[in-house]
Parts: structure tokens; sequence; C-alpha cells
């Protein structure tokens, strides 16, 4: 408890600097620079003048809109990427904001309150065309954002927690139609206002044609972890790979080029896994990294694959590639909507445990790794009980401390020391 | 002539058997200030707050939410998983809030993991952030399903007279409530402050029946007391929202007399009547949807004009906002809200990322006196 004064900027915090990653994919390069050079293009293109909406919305409508976005999650991390966490949070707690309210998503405020293009990374934020509040966590912060922008605002509602999620409900639509159908309603005037306070117009068949090419991207995405991680035995790639993908899965869903470069991507694992390409030709031990990367050390994830034969697979990303296909779309809109919504269970602790499960087993995992999540998120009890659930059904599951900004010395050496033992323990099993 | 402290004691035998009290119907639980308790009353339950316990230490459950959990949700699924709750029929959690909201998922988790519920019964209903027309007929279409599955539930079907019933019932303790908040800001140091949040958690707790007569009793008694009362600072709690009265007995300890609030559970109850001149779940549906705006909901702007207004009403001398640790609802409207109450001459004391247990009263209570003096 803190009275009267804000506590200090944290700038003196020693972290632990995280390790380069290991790629075995010609493609994770691909990707790496097809991002880079969309990202460079759009922070040109916006300092030179361009619109762009800074908030959440489906990416396949901004996509489609020609209308590039700019998520403050994004933003956020790309800050905190370049060791300006400390700077910016400072800034953010000078103006009177409270220390435990920080996060990825707040963090783009200390920019906007500081704006100084010199040291903020693609020369900072200019103002954007409209601040699009959706998949909110805290909605004062949009609203914040939007006056300290000057920009016109839309907020976004999707209530996105229901009283019943059937058993296997990736396999099906689950979701409550009249949420759907609220949600989608609420989308469709955001398309509206956007229309209204930028030049970009709306095209229905433009956006069918994005999301035709978004689900072959995610029909090819998923081809490609069956390939990979549906077969026992060594994998021809790991997660470090998958982060890779990890920018063009999140944001270019649709794009022509990005179509493109995942046929590649198939292509060459089709190609590793017929030639008998391994990662890590001695792998002994498949572990599933079961939540948000650590994206400051993502070297972390190639540590035991020599000493060890351990690697690692994700959950967040590829794998769920086929949940985001959505073969009607006489409307859209709300197929856009649909791709997105509610495919995170985090509110559901019950239908998170089945789904990793499901998971573990599919993907012939030895063991469950799950990162306790800091307060950035609201999935607060679903680790736990993943793990429980895990454990009754004989995969062994570790959980670990997450920290969305960097660990410090002595944290990163416990979590090997941690990880380690619970590698050696199930090889010794 | 009666004595204030014995008019009291319904209000704070309300509060100490929270845990364990005597209801003539099926008790309904609910977790925030917006519950549409007309609705419940109409069905025949008894609508009571779950408050948790920020003076007992987690043991059961200190390992199975993660660190972003705010402490009131984490307190209030340890008291759930350890049965605390086990005479509630029916838990009605509600949407809004994204964290209180998720202690459904939590407990049907806990279904999962135990093989039964901790209460008798559980249902979720959603509610929408904004106040746009559809957000309005949302929660319209929300609490005519809530209405239905609570008749079905109690055997009482909920007609329109039952709910028009409801809403005039509740408008009387919230008429009455608001008759109290008055007179603390006419003669401070009238009523303690912890005196009050026993009251305004006792809008919460009691039948609404036993309420309205047991405050109309106490008003009565106060009104014949002496006009002479302590001169002390009129201060006004403002921030995140309680549901028990410790903070408010530091600032009796702190020798302030507390004129107003804005906080939701123990201060907010006197604010907002329902509309009896139309249909009662149109009057409903405007008024979760119109209101005071809570803090999850969107209007931050709004809510910061109402919350200064209001604060501003009860002419205090200062502010005391206070902060819960993780509590980004009302986080974000500091230091605007600081900003619009000094701009009206009224002093901000601040005290921030308080967390929600207290394991030493005396520590908070030390905590409090600084920030106030």
């Amino acid at each position: 408890m803190t009275t009267q004064t804000l506590s200090p900027a944290p700038d003196g915090a020693a972290l632990y600097r995280g390790t380069r990653s290991i790629k075995r994919l010609d493609s994770s390069a691909e990707a790496t620079r097809l991002n880079a050079d969309y990202m460079n293009r759009m922070w040109s293109e916006i300092a030179n003048g361009a619109e762009f909406v800074f908030g959440y919305g489906p990416m396949e409508l901004m996509n489609a809109m020609d209308l590039f976005l700019v998520l403050p999650v994004q933003y956020g991390s790309v800050l905190a990427a370049k060791q300006l966490y400390g700077h910016y949070q400072g800034v953010i707690e000078r103006q009177g904001y409270f220390p435990s309210l920080a996060n990825y998503e707040t963090l783009p405020l200390g920019y906007v309150f500081d704006p100084d293009p010199a040291r903020a990374p693609y020369g900072g934020l200019p103002k954007p065309s409209a601040v699009v509040g959706g998949f909110m966590q805290t909605p004062a912060v949009y609203e914040l954002y939007a006056r300290e922008m000057g920009a016109p605002l839309f907020m976004m509602d999707d209530p996105y927690q229901q009283e019943h999620i059937a058993p296997h409900w990736w396999e099906h639509e689950f979701r409550d139609p009249e949420i759907v159908q609220f949600a989608v309603e609420e989308l469709k005037r955001c398309v509206r206002f956007l229309e209204s306070v930028t030049s970009k117009i709306y095209s229905e068949t433009r956006m069918r044609d994005y999301l035709a090419r978004a689900d072959e991207m995610s029909r090819l995405y998923d081809q490609i972890t069956a390939m990979a991680y549906e077969q026992p035995g060594p994998a021809p790639f790991t997660v470090t790979d998958a982060y890779s993908e990890v920018a063009i899965f999140e944001t270019h869903f649709g794009h022509e080029w990005a179509l493109d470069h995942v046929r590649r991507m198939h292509a060459e694992v089709s190609a590793r896994v017929r030639g008998g390409a391994h990662a890590v030709p001695g792998e002994r031990t498949r572990l599933l990294w079961a939540g948000t990367p650590m994206w400051y050390d993502l070297g972390f994830y190639n540590e035991w694959e020599d000493s060890h034969g351990a690697i690692f697979i994700e959950t967040m990303y590829l794998p769920r590639a086929k949940r985001l296909i959505v073969p009607d779309r006489s409307d859209a809109i709300a197929a856009a909507f649909l791709r997105r919504h509610m495919r995170y269970t985090g509110p559901s602790p019950r239908a998170a445990a089945e789904l990793v499960i499901h998971q573990a087993r599919q993907y012939h995992i030895d063991g469950v790794i799950l990162p306790r999540r800091g307060p950035t998120r609201d999935a607060a009890a679903s680790s736990h009980h993943m793990a429980e659930r895990l454990r009754a059904a004989g995969i062994p599951a570790l959980m670990v401390e997450y920290a969305p900004f960097g660990v410090t010395v002595d944290e990163a050496r416990a979590l090997r020391v941690q990880v380690t033992d619970f590698i050696e323990k199930i090889q010794n099993d | 002539m009666t004595d204030p402290s014995s008019t009291l004691a319904p209000f704070l035998r309300a509060y100490e058997t929270r845990w364990s009290p005597a209801a003539r119907r099926p008790i309904l639980g609910y977790l925030d200030a917006g519950f549409p308790e007309e609705i419940a009353i109409a069905a025949g339950f008894h609508p009571l707050l779950l408050t948790a316990d920020p003076s007992a230490p987690r043991i059961e459950t200190r390992d199975r939410l993660d660190l972003s959990t705010p402490g009131r949700v984490a307190q209030l699924f340890e008291g759930l998983a350890t049965g605390r709750y086990g005479f509630v029929d029916l838990l009605v959690v509600t949407g809004g809030d994204r964290f209180v909201s998720n202690t459904y998922g939590f407990l049907d988790a806990e279904r999962e993991r135990t093989g039964r519920l901790p209460v008798a019964a559980m249902l979720y209903m959603e509610r929408a952030h904004g106040t746009y027309r559809e957000h309005r007929d949302f929660n319209r279409r929300q609490f005519e399903k809530l209405a239905i599955r609570l008749g079905a539930l109690s055997g009482q079907p909920v007609t329109q007279p039952r709910l028009a019933e409801a809403i005039h019932l509740v408008n009387r303790a919230r008429a009455l409530v608001a008759r109290f908040d008055a007179l603390r800001a006419q003669r401070p140091g009238l009523v303690s402050a912890r005196d009050a949040a026993l009251i305004g958690l006792g809008a919460h707790l009691m039948d609404k029946t036993d309420f309205i007569a047991a405050l109309d009793a106490h008003l009565a008694a106060l009104a014949i007391l002496d006009g002479a009362v302590p001169d002390r600072p009129r201060v006004v709690l403002c921030g995140s929202d309680l549901d028990h009265p410790l903070i408010h007995a530091a600032l009796d300890a702190a020798g302030v007399a507390l004129v107003g609030e804005t906080v939701a559970l123990t201060g907010g109850y006197g604010f907002d009547p329902v509309r009896e001149d139309i249909p009662p779940m149109d009057a409903l549906a405007d008024l979760s949807t119109y209101r005071f705006p809570a803090p999850w909901m969107w209007g931050r702007d709004r809510r910061i004009r109402l919350t200064r207004d209001r604060a501003g009403a009860a002419r205090p001398d200062r502010v005391l906002y206070l902060h819960r640790k993780y509590d980004a609802g009302i986080g974000w409207d500091y230091p605007d809200l600081r900003d619009a109450l000094q701009a009206q001459g009224i002093a901000v004391r601040l005290i921030h990322d308080m967390p929600y247990d207290i394991p030493s009263p005396a520590a908070m209570q030390r905590a409090i006196a600084e920030a106030l003096a």
C-alpha cells in the first residue's frame, strides 16, 4: 500500500537479457523479413500521413479496408522490447496513474503523454484516424487514448463469456447466437464509423476475398501443425519457428503475400517431413508451452535441445488455426467476427483444461509447462486448473511464474532449474 | 426516546450474520452493486450480496488463482470454495466486470474438480458495457431471461405487477438511504462512518421490508438527537468498491466525519431510484444502462463528472481516494477526478495500490490517518 506519492519509475530494474532463439525453417526467416517489411512500410506510410486505426478489431476487416491497424499491445511490446518500459511506465506514473495498472496494452500511453518521436520506436505514434476499443480489458484506457490522441473513438462491446460451453467446444459452433448477433451488430456499426472518419470504404466482395485467403491460410497452418506435431518422433520444427510465424498469424491474415508465404512454409515443412529432417534429431521429450511466450527470452525454448533432447511446441497460435476457419461467408462481417471471437477460453478454466488435454494427446506431449499469468490477463484460474486436470489425466504439468515485461537474472536462473528438474523427472520416470 | 445505538442493531446483526443469514425466502447470492435485485424479489428470492473477508488468510485457494486476480474476487472464491456461502440457494454471477464475472468460470472449474458446486445452483447473466440503444435492449433481454429462469426455479413467475411491486419496495429503501445520506452531509459526525457503512451494506444484505423498518426507526432516533455534533473535518470517500466497514472504522479513528461516499456497495444505494411510471422491465433496463456508470462500464468522463458532483454535493473539506491494487475499473479515472475536485477547491488525498486483504487493521488505520493528516 502506498500513500500520497506514486512509486518511482521502474527504470532501474535489472532484467535478464534473453538469448537468441534457433530457427530451422527458411520460412521463419522469411516471415520475420516479410513482417519487418510490412511494419517498415506501415510506419513509413503512417509517418507520411497514411490513415491508421489504433486499437482493436478483426485484422481481416482492417486489411480488407486497406487500413493499417496498430494494436496497443503490439506497440507496447515494441516499447518493452526496446528497453523503454521503464521510461514510458515512469511517464504514466508521473501523470498520476497507478503502478498496478501497468501492462502492454496501456504502455503506449507513456508515448502519448511524452510524444518524443526521437526516442520512440518507428518515430512514435502520429495521430490515428480513429481509436477503436474492442476485446477490451480496460475500456477507460481507450477513452484516454482517444482523448490524448485527439482522435474519434468507437467502442465496440463484445461479451465473451457464456454460461455453458459444450464439451469438445473447438470441434463445433458453441457460441451463444444472441451474444454473437449482438457483437456482430457492434462490428457493423464500427465499419460505418470507420467509413465515416476515414477515406476508406468497406466492400463485402473484397472482404470475402480476404476471408477466403484467410481461411486458406488457416487450413495450411492447420496442416503444417498436423504434419509437425501429430506424428510421434522428432518434429520438423519447434516452438521458436512457430513463434517467428506469429506476426504473420496474428496480423496479416488475408493478404495475398501472406498466403503466398504460408504456401511456401507448407511446402518447406512437407519436404522436411518427407525427407526426415528433424529439428532435434535426438528428440526424447516434447514439451508444450501452454501460454503467452516470453518474448524477451525466446532462446529459453532451445536451451534443453542439446543437453536433454527436449523440445518445446506451442498451443496459442498455429494450433488455433483450424478454429479460425468460417466457411459461411454469406455475411462477411459476421464471418470476420466469428474468426476471432471467443476462440480463447480464459474465462472458462474448465474449457481451457479440456482443450489442453486434447492437444497434449494429439501432439504426443510428454509434459506441459503452464506460465501463471501476471496482472495482464483475466484468465486468472486457468493455469492452475489446467495443471490439475492434466495431472489427473496422467500428463505431467509444471506451473511457472510468468512475468510479462521480463525477469531478473535470479528469476531467469530459478526458472531454468525448475524446467531442468521437470524434464529430468519426466525422462527418469 | 429511542437510543440510535439500539436502532442500529439490526444492521449490525445483518452484517455479523452475513455468512449465516436467517431468511424467510430462498437466498439468491449476487456479487456486485448493479445486480437487478428487483427481479429476484419479484421471483420470491431474498437477494443477498456475497461479501468477502479481508481479514482472513487465503489458505484453500491461495495457489489456485493467478496474480492478476483482484483481492475481493480472490477472497470471494476462497469463501465459496471453502463452503462459507453454502447457505446460498442460487448464485447469479453477472457479466460486466470481467474479473467478478470470472467467478463463474472459477466455480465451474471447482465443480469439475470436486464433483459439486459449493452453492446449490448457479446462473450467469451477461450485461452490456455501454449506453447505445442496442446495449439497453440487450440488457433488457438478459433481464427478461433472468426473470423467466428465476420464476421457474422459485415457482413464483415474475409478473408485471410483482415486478412493479418489487421496484416500489426497493425504491422505498433507496429513498430512505438517500434521506440518511442527506442527514450525514447536513450533520457531520452525527453518524459514524462505520455505522453508515453497516447501513449501506445492510441494504444489500437484509430483507427489504426489514431494512425499511429498521432504517425508518434509526432515522427517527437520529432526528431527535441534540443537534450539537463534534466539529471534525468533512471527508468524502471515493475510489474502489468496499464490501466491509474496516476502512470506515479507520476513518472514525482518524477523527474525521464521513459526510458522503461514491463507493458503490457501502455508499451508493440511495443514488438511483427506478422509474415507476413506465413498464417495469423497461425501467430496470434504463437504470442498468444509463445510471451512474459502474467502473467496468464505458463513460469515463461521465463517471468522473458525476463522481465530482456527488462528492462535491456533500461539501467535503477533502476527498479520500482509495484505490485497490489491480482495480483497473476506477484506476484510470484518477488523476482527472483529482483535478476536477481540486478545481472546485476540494483537496484530494490518495491511497493507491492498496491490497484488498487487511491482515493488520492497525497498519491500515495508520496509513489512512497519514493520508488524511
